[in-house]
């Protein structure tokens, strides 16, 4: 009963277990259980694991051993693994083997970065490529991506202890959870991007001069290493745009503030006999914006429409017109009022 | 280095079998103590203080089976703590007889089956944030929506980690799974006189 079952997600399966599939996610495993009888079993397997895992009594909880276990050691002071050793350098007045102790340490370096990247290599690497479409995807800490056409981004199977890293070829739109202690660090041929938890587009192909990333929430730091080994970085606030020049290696910030630059992202909305209710819940969580309807009988006017390639403010202006509303907009706020339906 | 749980009195002398034990039972003993006073940083303490004077007294104590110890200093904590908490703020929520009915419960933990203690290995395994909306999910009984609310992140993501939660358990708990689900395939037969 071990089956190999590589055309079905089991995030549809689990969404059809616990009844949270929507009604096209439920088609779909519907089609494929109807495939094959062994499909049946196989679900019937995630279900019997459910079951299994409900029977735990004490019910598990979060906790982190390994901090746990640092805070016990050190209060019966247990010796530490990582003893920090302090290299103490020579301070010899002799300057002629100077040259000579530099280029050795630079020679080191080089040795010892070839040996880790090309040997201690990580075996657990995933790549994520696009080409005619958009691709969206989350990474192993439960960042979001989105990759636009033509693009690539390289990340290994799990984040290690202290940063997040991954590398990108292309377009992509990143929105980062948060987690201060490991930051997002995104590598693209020179420029690098560091974030906390934030949500920004890059726009880095190999044929362009240069790096663009523009920020949509949140902080980030782009920056790069320069020739004589000195660092070159701007921050990003909200709405702000940075460029990361290829060739001098230099990152710089080019406009206080863009507006919906970053819709590429969301292409495609199609609205059918929806209710405007859910019709502003999807506006507002593509476009990161609030909505308020100061009569909520027009939360009940249904809705049909297909919007592609525009941006939130075309959309509101056609849906005013369908139903003679009026929309105030403050900032990222939107208040709509009118008679309902 | 496990820590083989046998009638001979146990020792601990060094500091390896120590955190090797540690590693071992944290997870559900915080667990244990979550489920008496539902406060999971209390529960932490708890356990942390446990082991720590377990360590500190290691030499003046012989213990026979060290999982019964454990569990039995961790509901006694508990039980301090809410006292304690009653005492101060000056009513009783729970009374002597409630606790004392509770004792009835102590052994229920102690003999898991292999698949129980398979199943928290498994989600031990899982990274962080899977961890937290597979908890979320099963046990705290959470929709995804308000899974993703509370945990910040999108539904999206929240049917991702589900997804790949129940992959990885189908993965390491595929030996063990087969045996239950044989077994249940026997009840329904006899029941249906097959």
């Amino acid at each position: 009963m071990n089956l190999n079952n590589q055309n079905i997600d089991h995030d549809l399966l689990m969404a059809y277990l616990l009844g949270e599939a929507t009604d096209d996610q439920r088609e779909k495993v519907d089609v494929w259980l109807r495939e094959s009888k062994d499909n049946q079993i196989y679900l019937d397997e995630l279900e019997q694991i459910w079951i299994e895992t409900g029977k735990l009594d004490p019910a598990p909880i979060l906790v982190d051993i390994d901090s746990a276990w640092s805070k016990v050691s050190e209060l019966l002071n247990f010796e530490e693994n990582n003893k920090v050793v302090e290299l103490k350098p020579k301070i010899k007045k002799d300057n002629s083997n100077k040259l000579f102790r530099i280029a050795a340490i630079f020679l080191l370096i080089a040795a010892s970065m070839f040996i880790i990247t090309h040997f201690i290599g990580s075996p657990t690497e995933q790549t994520l490529t696009s080409e005619l479409e958009i691709v969206e995807d989350t990474l192993p800490d439960g960042s979001l991506i989105a990759l636009n056409i033509n693009s690539k981004i390289i990340f290994p199977e799990e984040f290690n202890d202290d940063t997040r890293e991954i590398n990108l070829e292309g377009e992509a739109f990143f929105n980062v959870s948060h987690d201060k202690e490991k930051p997002f660090i995104i590598h693209s041929e020179d420029a690098n991007i560091k974030v906390l938890g934030t949500s920004f587009n890059v726009k880095a192909y190999q044929d362009m001069l240069e790096v663009e990333v523009v920020v949509e929430s949140g902080t980030i730091m782009l920056f790069g290493v320069l020739e004589n080994g000195d660092t070159s970085s701007v921050i990003l606030n909200q709405g702000e745009k940075g460029i990361f020049d290829k060739k001098e290696k230099k990152a710089r910030k080019i406009s206080e503030s863009v507006d919906d630059e970053i819709f590429w992202n969301r292409r495609k909305l199609i609205f059918e006999e929806t209710e405007l209710l859910k019709v502003f819940e999807i506006l507002e969580k593509s476009y990161n914006v609030k909505i308020l309807v100061n009569n909520p009988s027009i939360m009940n006017c249904i809705y049909t429409a297909t919007f592609i390639d525009n941006n939130i403010d075309d959309i509101l202006q056609v849906i005013k017109e369908s139903y003679k509303l009026s929309i105030i907009k403050e900032n990222n706020t939107y208040t709509i009022d009118g008679e309902g339906c | 280095m496990t820590i083989a749980n046998s009638n001979i009195k146990f020792k601990i002398s060094c500091k390896e079998d120590f955190e090797a034990l540690f590693r071992q039972h944290y997870s559900v003993l915080c667990s244990y103590a979550n489920k008496f006073i539902d406060d999971i940083d209390a529960s932490e303490e708890i356990v942390q203080d446990l082991f720590c004077n377990l360590w500190n007294n290691r030499e003046k104590l012989e213990i026979s089976s060290i999982k019964s110890y454990l569990f039995r200093a961790v509901r006694n904590s508990c039980f301090n703590l809410i006292k304690h908490i009653n005492i101060r703020e000056e009513y009783k929520t729970f009374n002597e007889s409630e606790i004392k009915l509770d004792e009835d419960k102590i052994d229920d933990n102690i003999d898991a089956s292999e698949l129980e203690v398979k199943i928290r290995e498994t989600i031990e395994l899982m990274p962080p944030e899977r961890k937290k909306v597979f908890i979320m999910s099963r046990f705290e009984g959470l929709k995804y929506k308000e899974i993703a609310e509370r945990q910040n992140i999108s539904i999206k993501t929240v049917e991702n980690q589900m997804g790949k939660a129940i992959k990885f358990l189908k993965e390491q708990l595929s030996d063990y799974i087969i045996l239950a689900f044989v077994a249940f395939l026997e009840f329904i037969y006899k029941i249906l006189n097959l």
